[in-house]
């Protein structure tokens, strides 16, 4: 359930992406517009800047996400590192490692973040608002989303997140309660073809598909 | 007389000795404790090495446990979980109700684990940290650059290894049960996805006092009634030993009620039959009476609770006691006119007391085995029958002065019965070779089950309830458990540690579907300062792994060594659902359950006890099946043997040709219920053998008063009716039971002592009758 959601959220950034006039940003819309993309394709950059390590932790790579089958978030650099979740199982495997299962509907406790993404881009308004203070700005054609978290637990994880973008959708950051900041930048969507390759489909056979 | 008067002395006796009864009972029986729970009739433990007091607190414990699931209204909210779990605090025999874990319990588990992060680890991650430090660097970094993990400063900073959240990753790996934690609650889900909440609670008090706990299992199933009121689309599943020993209960009550009513009135239809008189009525109540409150009486006195199936089963020593006083009154009744109850009773003082000694004898030999259940039943049958026959001898003949006196005709059958036996070759062979086919082929057609399940019969909605709540929590409702037990805390700790890898390969091979140890969580010093250690060695190379990914962290320590004792782990929300399985100082030694579940091989658990020193396997059900199946081996035996002996007997009595002849009605009447029970269907176990030697006991009675020379057939075949309807029916009664093993009792009594009844006139000497 909870990845499920997590699915969601992400192709609601992604739906975010695919050019989506910011004053048009109405949640229920982009529920639709979720519904209408099968198949997602992008490159992403992540920066992590955590307190105590002097340098950020920055990575790239693929992300591929199907409505149908789940994510899969294939991090090419520094190190190979691949994560394929569904609404059921999180599965992990770094380079010459055995790969690590966690199910997500044993431990919700272990999707923190997850949970918090899940929450935040539910396209649930009520819930939305009932979590966070929002913002909205636009300057000069850039547009900035900033959620704030109203109360514990959510404060205790998160200071702010922000999503911002100019025609496109741009970037999610996170910052966290402890000053940790997480940058993620998305970049050339690919949403053709509408289904999942051979390739694509042998990736997801790793993992027990989705139920419904 | 003198002889008269001594009589009357000793009646008096016994009224002054009754009397004293009926005191004691005054003040004994309204706080007399019932016993219903099923397993108490059963043997004790047998485990020689577990004391009885503790096994009784492992029961105790297990029997006061409740649990509950709540399914989610359609809103899929949990409200009527927490509906459920404000209701529960309201009834004052539940204590210690736990539903959903606050936040406060939440950081205090988390807290826990971040606490002994270096000390409770599992073997995996132990071999992973000694063996491949580097590897394990890796993990790290890849939990830090996944998007996904959220690891923060501060929790690298405090744990560099992340070891508080490999734990828990471990733990969630090597759960094997589908409860999950969501929204606070523990929580099930079934093939629809609908969620369950658990609700666990205790009952204050284990022994269970019948109407007490029956008002708490009614209020529990108003309180469900109102649930679906509320939320038509929820529904509670609720478990505890509880709803089993009310059931149980209430059934044996309503069985003691119509078994014994129906016992009641049939004796008094046929003794208002045969005497048509109310003397002979009132007499015949007299002697019952006086041996029940006897009989009640003694089992007061020798017991502290009394079993109500053991009540159950006494009601049919009403069939036999009230034997004795049908004896004399149709003695009675049938002798001349002039004579007196005194020549009465003379005449049949003989077979009297050899009918009550060869009953009390095959009574005393319930004793032999270790139920119980069937102590109460020898004690009560012993002083009820002794009770009943005290009376009979010593008032009737005082009080039998005004009954009816007729040579009547009754005996027109009788003597015809008698007689065809004497003169017709098809009835003598005929129906003894009939008898023996039944035997014969109910001996090699009958199978034997020694199951405990014949002692428990609930309805199927038992079944599916208990399926229900087994399939959403994975957990049966096993009874087995490893029982450990040592010197010291940390002892009792060590050896239930040496047993974890013995569990492992027993679950490998497939002889148990899984076991749960209190040290995953509560692991000994020694292992703590083990794991400590690992992790100690660890830190180097995994910050050395982090650096060379370019996180550059300083060497971290290990945390401080905290060491991790027994009371903070009880007083941790962590053991919540184990700490039933600690049971602390008991006896003088420390004492901790291990649960095993899915067991499939009973012997192989047996033998990894028996190698490991103060370990004990305790499977209730295999434990007493194994006792079952052993007794009644033994009493195959035993009655076997007292067959021989009765031979052998009635041969030096009454020549080898006549010995036979006299043994035969009782040895077709063991082996003819064989027939009865294969016909019907019914398995034969250690019950069945106790109703034979039953059978053994109080056939050969029949047979005697046949086989005794002076012996006026008619007469004695009339009271041997009467007396074998009496005993019919208050043993008959008992094949309706809905428990299987009583009602196979009672189809063997019933069979065997008829077949012993119907083949006695084989055992009657040729001699036409001496009757005047």
């Amino acid at each position: 359930m909870k990845s499920r959601r997590i699915i969601f959220s992400f192709l609601i950034l992604l739906a975010l992406a695919a050019g989506t006039p910011a004053h048009a940003l109405v949640l229920e819309d982009l529920q639709k517009r979720f519904e209408s993309i099968p198949v997602l394709r992008c490159e992403f950059q992540q920066e992590k800047q955590i307190h105590g390590i002097d340098k950020p932790l920055k990575s790239r790579g693929e992300l591929l996400v199907a409505r149908e089958a789940g994510l899969f978030w294939n991090q090419k650099k520094p190190f190979e590192n691949t994560l394929l979740m569904n609404e059921g199982v999180l599965f992990q495997r770094i380079a010459g490692q055995p790969p690590q299962i966690i199910t997500a509907e044993k431990q919700p406790q272990l999707f923190q973040l997850n949970r918090l993404l899940t929450g935040l881009f539910r396209a649930d308004r009520a819930m939305l608002e009932k979590n966070f203070t929002t913002s909205f700005s636009e300057e000069g054609g850039r547009w900035k989303i900033v959620l704030s978290p109203r109360e514990a637990p959510l404060d205790k994880i998160f200071r702010r997140i922000t999503l911002s973008g100019e025609e496109n959708f741009k970037t999610a950051i996170f910052e966290d309660a402890q000053g940790d900041l997480t940058t993620i930048t998305f970049s050339n969507f690919k949403m053709s073809p509408p289904t999942l390759t051979a390739a694509e489909k042998e990736i997801f056979s790793q993992i027990p598909p989705l139920r419904e | 007389m003198p002889s008269r008067q001594l009589h009357r002395a000793f009646a008096f006796l016994w009224l002054a000795i009754l009397v004293g009864i009926g005191l004691f009972l005054h003040c004994k029986l309204p706080n007399a404790a019932v016993e219903t729970n099923i397993l108490a009739l059963l043997p004790d433990g047998g485990d020689d090495a577990l004391p009885p007091e503790l096994a009784e607190e492992v029961a105790g414990r297990l029997n006061r446990q409740m649990l509950w699931l709540v399914s989610d209204s359609n809103n899929g909210d949990c409200l009527p979980a927490e509906w459920w779990i404000s209701e529960l605090q309201k009834i004052p025999e539940i204590a210690l109700v736990e539903g959903p874990v606050d936040a406060a319990a939440q950081s205090r588990w988390a807290e826990f684990f971040f606490k002994f992060r270096a000390q409770i680890l599992t073997a995996k991650t132990r071999s992973q940290l000694a063996q491949n430090p580097e590897n394990w660097g890796q993990w790290v970094v890849a939990q830090l650059y996944s998007p996904f993990a959220g690891v923060t400063s501060r929790e690298l900073q405090r744990d560099p290894a992340l070891l508080a959240r490999a734990h828990q990753f471990a733990l969630q790996h090597d759960s094997t049960a589908p409860v999950t934690f969501a929204q606070n609650w523990l929580t099930a889900q079934d093939a629809s996805g609908k969620k369950w909440r658990l609700v666990s609670g205790e009952l204050k008090n284990s022994s269970f006092d019948i109407a007490h706990s029956h008002a708490l299992v009614e209020k529990l199933s108003t309180l469900e009634s109102e649930l679906r009121r509320r939320w038509p689309d929820s529904a509670v599943l609720q478990r505890g030993a509880l709803f089993y020993s009310d059931y149980a209960a209430t059934q044996a009550k309503s069985e003691l009620g119509w078994l014994g009513t129906l016992s009641a009135i049939g004796v008094v239809l046929l003794v208002g039959f045969f005497f048509r008189s109310p003397g002979p009525f009132l007499l015949t109540i007299l002697a019952t009476g006086t041996g029940m409150i006897t009989g009640i009486a003694a089992l007061l006195a020798s017991f502290e609770k009394v079993h109500l199936l053991a009540l159950v089963l006494s009601t049919s020593v009403i069939g036999i006691a009230v034997d004795y006083a049908l004896h004399f009154l149709t003695e009675r009744m049938m002798s001349p006119p002039a004579e007196t109850g005194f020549d009465a009773l003379r005449r049949i003082m003989k077979p009297l007391v050899f009918s009550f000694f060869t009953t009390l004898l095959s009574y005393l030999v319930f004793l032999a085995a270790p139920f119980p259940g069937f102590r109460q039943i020898t004690v009560y049958a012993i002083f009820g029958l002794a009770g009943a026959f005290l009376t009979v001898v010593l008032w009737f003949p005082f009080l039998s002065k005004k009954t009816p006196r007729r040579i009547s005709k009754k005996r027109n059958f009788s003597e015809f019965w008698t007689r065809i036996w004497r003169t017709h070759k098809l009835v003598r062979h005929g129906i003894p070779a009939l008898a023996a086919v039944v035997g014969a082929a109910g001996f090699f057609a009958l199978e034997t089950n020694d199951d405990i399940g014949a002692f428990q019969s609930f309805p199927a909605s038992f079944r599916e309830n208990e399926a229900a709540v087994g399939a959403l929590t994975g957990q049966g409702a096993d009874m087995t458990w490893f029982v450990v037990r040592s010197d010291s805390a940390e002892g009792l700790l060590q050896k239930m540690e040496r047993l974890s890898p013995l569990l492992g390969e027993l679950k490998g091979a497939k002889k148990i579907s899984g076991a749960r140890l209190l040290t995953d969580s509560l692991p000994s010093l020694d292992t703590q300062r083990k794991n400590h250690q690992v992790v100690s060695a660890a830190l180097p190379a995994i910050c050395a792994s982090l650096r060379n990914s370019e996180i550059d962290i300083p060497d971290a320590a290990a945390p401080e060594f905290h060491p991790l004792l027994p009371d903070e782990w009880l007083a941790s929300p962590v053991s919540r659902g184990m700490r039933l399985a600690w049971f602390g100082q008991k006896d003088g030694k420390m004492t901790a359950l291990v649960p095993v579940t899915g067991v499939t091989d009973d012997a192989a658990l047996r033998q990894v006890a028996s190698t490991l020193p103060d370990v004990h396997w305790l499977n209730r059900r295999a434990q007493l099946s194994g006792i079952f199946s052993t007794y009644r081996i033994h009493f195959g035996k035993l009655l076997m043997v007292s067959l021989i002996l009765v031979l052998a007997v009635f041969m030096v009595r009454f020549g080898i040709f006549r010995g036979l002849r006299t043994t035969l009605p009782v040895l077709l009447a063991v082996f003819v219920p064989f027939g009865v029970l294969a016909a019907t269907g019914q398995p034969l176990n250690l019950f069945s053998l106790l109703a034979l030697v039953l059978v053994l006991g109080i056939g050969i009675d029949y047979t005697l008063f046949f086989a005794n020379e002076n012996a006026r057939p008619a007469t004695t075949m009339l009271a041997v009716s009467v007396d074998a309807l009496t005993t019919l029916l208050g043993f008959g009664m008992l094949a309706f039971s809905h428990l299987p093993a009583i009602a196979g009792f009672g189809l063997v009594l019933s069979s065997g002592i008829f077949t012993a009844y119907l083949l006695a006139p084989l055992a009657q000497n040729g001699n036409p009758p001496i009757h005047t």
